[in-house]
């Protein structure tokens, strides 16, 4: 392969993968939500 | 009498839907042949940027969409602008016809996943593909018969879109677990025997191989924005059914990237596992690799089957492994699409959400024959390229238009931005507004002017009426009369 297709393949992987990695990061740090959460939002969006 | 909205069990479970419905048949057969086509690694770049500034930000539109108004589609853009709720009757509409021919697609793979056991295509793999499975016959006015294997493999995949619908999204999220996984573990399988064949590097270079030159071309950028479109699965209602079952203060943006990147971090990895065979493939039969580059049908029905029969070991497996991934990467998409027309049908006319599966189900299954009898392909091919290439697309814009320039989109960039980990800000509000939409309408223009210089495909008007402008135009019709009669009953109820 040449120089210019190892360099798309670090730069899809870099992209791609490392942006996957950095939002999941994110998201395992987040506030994790509570059955009191979902109860206060079905409270809120009961059909009458 | 208060009634409480389904939920997902946990964030996992909707992400995990989520990228279950973007990631289809198309991240396999579609993304590896665009980027070879459109410039090889150069590709990435307009595709990446295509990711950050359309498909990203239309997916956490959908999902704030859904999310903020908590109901499917048609319900979302309604309380958006009572004007607007045709754009979501739309989008089921056209995702509902999508998954008519979507699930035809499975039961050809239902077929072959039977037939990778005996390797049945071995050394006839085109005749076995449009003779013994499909029995081509002349042109879609001829639709001659249906054969039976492909009616058991339309019931088979029906039922288990039923199976995995039938408690919303309570059964979607424990489905999920498996069913979005296990396409990866296969495709990983598929990636490890690819690139240890002689010959892969050949495949793998002339996938990665750049061609800056290809930048400058405008039709280059058409087609990666094209295929973003194409493949985060919006435009069809999915993931504004699938957020309004989330709690309105859960994130919203950070989802949206996760989304978006797991797609197409899929469809590149699967470029590497298509184009390594191809490279085997071309180099056993002394060919260069562009000779027997393919996509769509051809790539997975004929190109593929031929591939694995001339391997060294393990055909046999591969063969099963390739099927199964078909299989299993086709069925969340394909109900999600069923889950998108449920949610809006339950909450708009009321029907309980069990009943409403099992219709959508069954007339999803009596359409779907249409797509399997002799013509049936001729049928798929015409209805998938304006339904696609208008009807999603459309949906796409005037929801862009309308949400974007008419309505207060800034309310909800505030909104969606207390409850993310990630802030949507200008950035989010800029792209709806002055890259996705001017985008859309240039891909829609583009594309009319294309079709009526060079018509597609080799049919007769009649048919390129029929299944093409016609059926959208009707859809389009259909759905402004479910939206009159909708906010008639709505009227109807405030006065009593």
């Amino acid at each position: 392969m040449s120089v210019g297709a190892w360099i798309m393949l670090a730069f899809g992987c870099l992209l791609l993968y490392g942006g996957l990695i950095i939002c999941l990061f994110i998201a395992s740090g987040a506030r994790k939500y509570t059955d009191e959460d979902f109860e206060i939002e079905d409270e809120n969006n009961a059909v009458e | 009498m208060g009634k409480k909205r389904e939920r997902w069990d946990s964030r996992g479970a909707f992400i995990l839907a989520a990228i279950g419905s973007a990631i289809g048949l198309g991240n396999v057969w579609r993304f590896p042949y665009m980027a070879y086509e459109n410039g090889g690694g150069a590709f990435l770049i307009p595709y990446f940027v295509a990711l950050l500034t359309a498909g990203i930000p239309i997916l956490i539109l959908e999902m704030a969409l859904g999310q903020r108004f908590q109901g499917g589609a048609p319900t979302a853009l309604r309380k958006a602008n009572k004007a607007f709720e045709f754009v979501g009757w739309y989008a089921i509409l056209i995702a509902s016809i999508v998954t008519f021919y979507y699930c035809a697609i499975m039961a050809w793979s239902v077929n072959y996943l039977v037939h990778a056991f005996s390797m049945k295509w071995q050394g006839n793999e085109e005749d076995f593909f449009y003779q013994e499975i499909l029995h081509l016959s002349e042109g879609p006015g001829q639709l001659g018969g249906i054969s039976p294997a492909l009616i058991i493999g339309l019931a088979v995949t029906w039922f288990l879109i039923y199976l995995c619908v039938r408690k919303g999204v309570q059964s979607v999220g424990k489905v999920v677990l498996v069913t979005v996984p296990l396409p990866f573990l296969l495709l990983a399988i598929l990636f490890f025997r690819g690139v240890t064949l002689p010959g892969a590097i050949d495949g793998l270079s002339l996938y990665l191989t750049p061609d800056f030159s290809k930048l400058g071309d405008l039709n280059v950028w058409k087609a990666a924005y094209g295929q973003i479109f194409f493949s985060l699965s919006v435009g069809f209602g999915i993931m504004i059914a699938y957020a309004s079952f989330r709690p309105k203060n859960a994130d919203v943006v950070n989802n949206g990237f996760i989304t978006g990147l797991a797609n197409c971090g899929t469809s590149f990895f699967a470029g590497f596992a298509v184009f390594s065979v191809l490279g085997y493939m071309a180099q056993q039969q002394g060919v260069p690799v562009t000779e027997v580059v393919d996509s769509g049908l051809g790539l997975a029905f004929v190109t593929f089957p031929k591939a694995i029969a001339l391997l060294p070991a393990g055909a046999v497996a591969i063969g099963i492994i390739f099927f199964l991934m078909l299989l299993t990467l086709g069925i969340d998409s394909a109900f999600s699409l069923v889950e998108a027309a449920s949610t809006a049908f339950s909450d708009e006319i009321k029907i309980k959400r069990h009943t409403t599966t099992v219709i959508l189900c069954v007339v999803g299954f009596l359409a779907g024959l249409l797509f399997i009898t002799d013509g049936g392909l001729y049928w798929l091919d015409i209805v998938d390229h304006w339904v696609n290439d208008y009807g999603l697309i459309l949906v796409a814009f005037l929801e862009v238009l309308f949400l974007g320039w008419f309505f207060n989109l800034k309310s909800l960039q505030v909104q969606i931005d207390e409850v993310s980990e990630i802030k949507a800000g200008m950035w989010w509000l800029i792209m709806i507004k002055y890259v996705a939409t001017p985008v859309l309408a240039v891909i829609l223009v583009w594309g009319v002017i294309n079709d009526i210089r060079n018509p597609y495909g080799d049919y007769d008007l009649i048919w390129r009426i029929i299944g093409g402008w016609g059926l959208i135009a009707v859809l389009l019709i259909a759905s402004f009369i479910i939206s009159g009669i909708q906010s008639g009953k709505s009227k109807e109820e405030v006065s009593s």
